[in-house]
């Protein structure tokens, strides 16, 4: 087997004495693509920043093709970052900005350009080369930013929420869009996301972050085998039934009548109910478990109504990471 | 709305007319007439003999090299210190900020005389007093706290994203500030550029005392002419003065040519 | 905002800090040339300095010109800025405003000359309306003993400072502010005083504070209008400095370091009386 293109041993960083995350360890093969997926504050951010050299890691080491990165300056470092805004250039034209980084990559004068204009023939924008970043929308920006990103042929590149001052429409126009080119390219990218649903496509394997990684694996596993709570409320479409056991939602049962079942069954109160795909869903609170759940039901319920809500306990799941340990 | 706009443009134009423009007007209309008799009636005559009066002093064309020279130092001295001090206070947190920034504000709060007097007996221990180099540290003090100002502003409005942004793409440091933060920052160069050498050129009395006659600047030309020179030669040598700063600026965007990424025929919008 | 880095935000910081040595000596110099006497350490200078009568009529006459100059200018200032800012804002307003500071403060003491002298423009103009009889008739403005032609030279220069100071705060401002202040039924006043005064005030308390600094210091505009009695506090510096002899230069040192310390308390009270101010702004609104 060959070692990974990036390694990340044990890295841990800190803000004073708080820990943002800890003893880190994650490795990626060559053209992979990994989302990272997290609520806002749980310093993914932060380690996309420490990952380009823009903070240094307080304790690991980062290794490229087994070289060690640690301790190298953000400009040396073959690692690009696409941020969340453009943040193009504004003096310089669209050629410019995606021919700027070669210019410190002993590449002549005369192969920059040809280099610059074949990426923008590439992100679908051939004849804008002359323009100025003004003149581009935002969605043109930020394709820019890529082909800029992407100009220096970066080991690795890292996407911090680049979609997100984007419209929905258009977020998920660029999501198939920037992975299609990404794999196209065999290039290793981390993708940060607070979108799981644009973690799961992006990612060929997605990693759920809060203070440290709480699961890696891929897409489908995660969502189905959650192995902490966390990702089962965070990421999958899950109830948590208590610290070791939950059940997918859409296993769940809405009656009217108490099915007497004694061992997974829950008194719910109907808050409110809302249409999607089609389907009728209603949010109800389960003051048992003191959380609240949205189920998919045919019946006609009324809010404030009492119902239950009961799961098959073939249904009832351990988290995978008290499976391993047992 | 619109018509109070244009009212309002209006109203500036006339206040700005008799505070600023009129006296201006008025210096560049005696610059080339003759000076008025009180008693004779409303005529102007027409002359260039102010101009002619002045660039025929070789004394006037001397000091105006040393001016230009001595601000021209000044100004590059202002942007070392205002880009490094301005980037730094704008971009870190470090203990005893609030107090530097204070510090940075004294030299004009304090007298300039008492710091000039202070420091003039040193000088003549270093043995630069009466040389341009005393001349140009003592023009220092009354600028770069403006300069230092500035150019914080400059990078504070510019923000820290753009440069890492620019910094992950490979640019070393000394490559990174010609290619993006001195394009970026020109508005607040060229102020920095144009204010600096305005209030160099206009120190008489600390020109005076640390050049000790032997540094003549154009406002140590100016005074004497004062008691001996006509109003018409005295409202050129005036005009003169507004003049050379434009004469400096037009020589920096030149300069400016010179750096990367720069297109005079693309203006941006 | 970055806190790492800390050798790299030294090395930023060293020509900042080598160049305030500079100031920083000249101050304790003079402090220092002012408190020897007779090679000794005493008050010498000082006690002299205070029983001389032209001292104490220089510097109320120097305070009372700086105060009605800076208070004027910035009262000018602030009026046309919060007037017109949106026209001083494009390339001709701005330009306009940049024109008086081409011009250095001797040279636009020199237009208020040929503006406001007895032989100027003005007495001029009126002798042929017919207005007055003859240049003496004329009112004396300039080389005054109220110091008018000082005062008119500073406004002149210094109004167009005070608005290239303010400017950005108007520009910038979130004028959203005043629409809620108003919409909330508050009248001009009180739009004034809460959406306005707050974000203005601090600017225009710097801006203050250093018009009256250089204005009570400076030298060449009182050279060029002042009047030979009373006269401005850097001429009689300037002339003990080098008087003859040497032998009054300490009165020199001492009478600046004594302008200083007057400038440090006059900022001081102002920034208290401000800062106090907004104190019970924000207390009252509870």
């Amino acid at each position: 087997m060959t070692t990974p293109c990036i390694q990340l041993h044990q890295v841990s960083k800190f803000f004073q004495s708080d820990p943002v995350f800890q003893n880190l360890d994650l490795s990626l093969e060559k053209g992979e693509i990994m989302s990272i997926v997290g609520p806002s504050g749980s310093g993914k951010t932060t380690l996309l920043r420490c990952l380009a050299g823009l903070e240094p890691f307080t304790e690991g080491r980062l290794l490229i093709n087994e070289k060690d990165l640690t301790g190298t300056e953000t400009n040396k470092r073959p690692i690009s970052l696409v941020f969340q805004q453009p943040l193009l250039f504004p003096h310089m034209t669209i050629l410019e900005n995606v021919a700027y980084g070669l210019a410190f990559q002993n590449i002549k004068k005369k192969e920059r350009h040809p280099k610059a204009r074949e990426l923008i023939q590439q992100v679908g924008l051939k004849g804008y080369e002359r323009s100025y970043p003004h003149e581009m929308s935002g969605g043109q920006q930020q394709r820019i930013s890529l082909a800029r990103s992407l100009a220096i042929q970066p080991k690795l590149l890292l996407l911090d929420e680049p979609f997100s001052s984007l419209d929905v429409q258009l977020r998920i126009e660029m999501r198939t869009w920037v992975r299609d080119l990404l794999k196209e390219k065999q290039i290793t990218a981390l993708f940060i996301t607070h979108d799981r649903e644009e973690a799961m496509y992006m990612g060929d394997r997605v990693g759920i972050f809060h203070g440290g990684f709480q699961q890696i694996g891929e897409p489908d596993e995660v969502y189905q085998f959650p192995s902490t709570p966390f990702v089962a409320e965070f990421f999958g479409d899950h109830m948590v039934i208590d610290e070791h056991h939950y059940v997918p939602v859409q296993s769940l049962i809405v009656t009217t009548q108490d099915p007497n079942t004694s061992q997974y069954c829950w008194e719910g109160i109907v808050k409110n109910s809302i249409f999607y795909h089609g389907n009728r869903f209603y949010q109800m609170s389960l003051p048992s478990l003191e959380r609240n759940v949205t189920v998919a039901s045919a019946l006609e319920l009324k809010t404030g109504d009492n119902v239950y809500v009961t799961a098959y306990p073939e249904r009832v799941n351990s988290f995978t990471n008290l499976k391993s340990k047992e | 709305m619109m018509k109070t706009l244009r009212h309002k443009q209006i109203q500036f134009w006339v206040y700005i007319s008799i505070l600023f423009l009129f006296p201006v007007l008025f210096l560049l209309y005696k610059s080339f007439t003759l000076p008025m008799r009180y008693e004779t009636h409303l005529h102007a005559h027409f002359t260039m003999q102010g101009w002619v009066t002045l660039f025929s002093e070789n004394q006037l064309i001397q000091a105006t090299f040393v001016s230009l020279g001595i601000g021209a130092i000044v100004v590059i001295l202002n942007l070392i210190v205002g880009l490094t001090a301005g980037y730094a206070l704008a971009f870190y947190d470090f203990k005893g900020k609030s107090l530097l920034e204070a510090l940075i504000l004294f030299p004009i709060i304090i007298p300039l005389l008492a710091i000039t007097i202070g420091v003039h007996i040193a000088m003549i221990r270093l043995g630069i007093a009466d040389t341009w180099v005393g001349v140009v540290l003592i023009h220092l003090v009354p600028t770069i706290p403006y300069a230092v100002k500035i150019l914080r502003n400059g990078y504070t409005s510019l923000g820290t994203a753009i440069l890492e942004q620019a910094y992950v793409l490979g640019p070393d440091p000394w490559q990174r500030f010609l290619s993006i933060d001195l394009p970026l920052l020109k508005p607040a160069i060229r102020s920095t550029i144009f204010l600096t050498f305005v209030i160099s050129l206009s120190q008489y009395v600390i020109t005076a005392i640390i050049g000790g006659g032997n540094v003549v600047t154009l406002a140590l030309v100016f005074f004497p002419f004062l008691n001996s020179a006509n109003s018409t030669v005295l409202a050129a040598f005036s005009i003169w003065f507004a003049l050379l700063p434009f004469l400096f600026y037009i020589l920096i965007e030149l300069l400016f040519l010179l750096l990367p990424y720069q297109k005079p025929w693309r203006t941006r919008s | 905002m970055k806190s790492s880095g800390t050798t790299k935000i030294w090395l930023l910081l060293l020509p900042v800090f080598l160049f305030l040595l500079l100031p920083a000596y000249g101050l304790f110099s003079a402090l220092w040339s002012s408190l020897i006497h007779q090679g000794s350490l005493s008050l010498q200078t000082y006690q002299e300095l205070f029983q001389k009568e032209t001292f104490w009529s220089s510097l109320f006459y120097s305070l009372r010109i700086t105060f009605i100059a800076t208070g004027v200018s910035l009262v000018i200032g602030l009026l046309l800025t919060r007037t017109f800012y949106p026209v001083i804002n494009r390339l001709p307003g701005k330009l306009s405003v940049w024109l008086p500071m081409l011009f250095p403060h001797f040279v636009w003491g020199y237009i208020v000359l040929l503006l406001f002298e007895q032989s100027g423009l003005f007495s001029y103009m009126f002798h042929h309306l017919g207005i007055i009889e003859s240049r003496e008739s004329f009112p004396i403005l300039t080389n005054d003993q109220n110091g008018i032609g000082m005062i008119l030279t500073y406004i002149g220069k210094e109004v167009p400072f005070v608005v290239l100071m303010l400017l950005p705060v108007y520009v910038q401002k979130n004028h959203q502010y005043k629409d809620l202040v108003r919409t909330l039924g508050g009248g001009r006043w009180a739009a004034f005083k809460d959406a306005e005064w707050p974000w203005v005030s601090p600017i225009l308390l710097e801006s203050g504070v250093i018009l009256f600094a250089f204005i009570l210091s400076a030298y060449e505009v009182p050279y060029l209008l002042g009047a030979t009695f009373p006269e401005m506090i850097s001429i009689l510096t300037y002339d003990w400095f080098y008087a003859g002899d040497w032998s009054e230069r300490p009165l020199a040192f001492a009478a600046m370091i004594s302008t200083s310390i007057l400038i440090g308390i006059v900022s001081w009270g102002l920034y208290a009386i401000t800062n106090r101010k907004r104190w019970l702004l924000t207390k009252g609104k509870r």
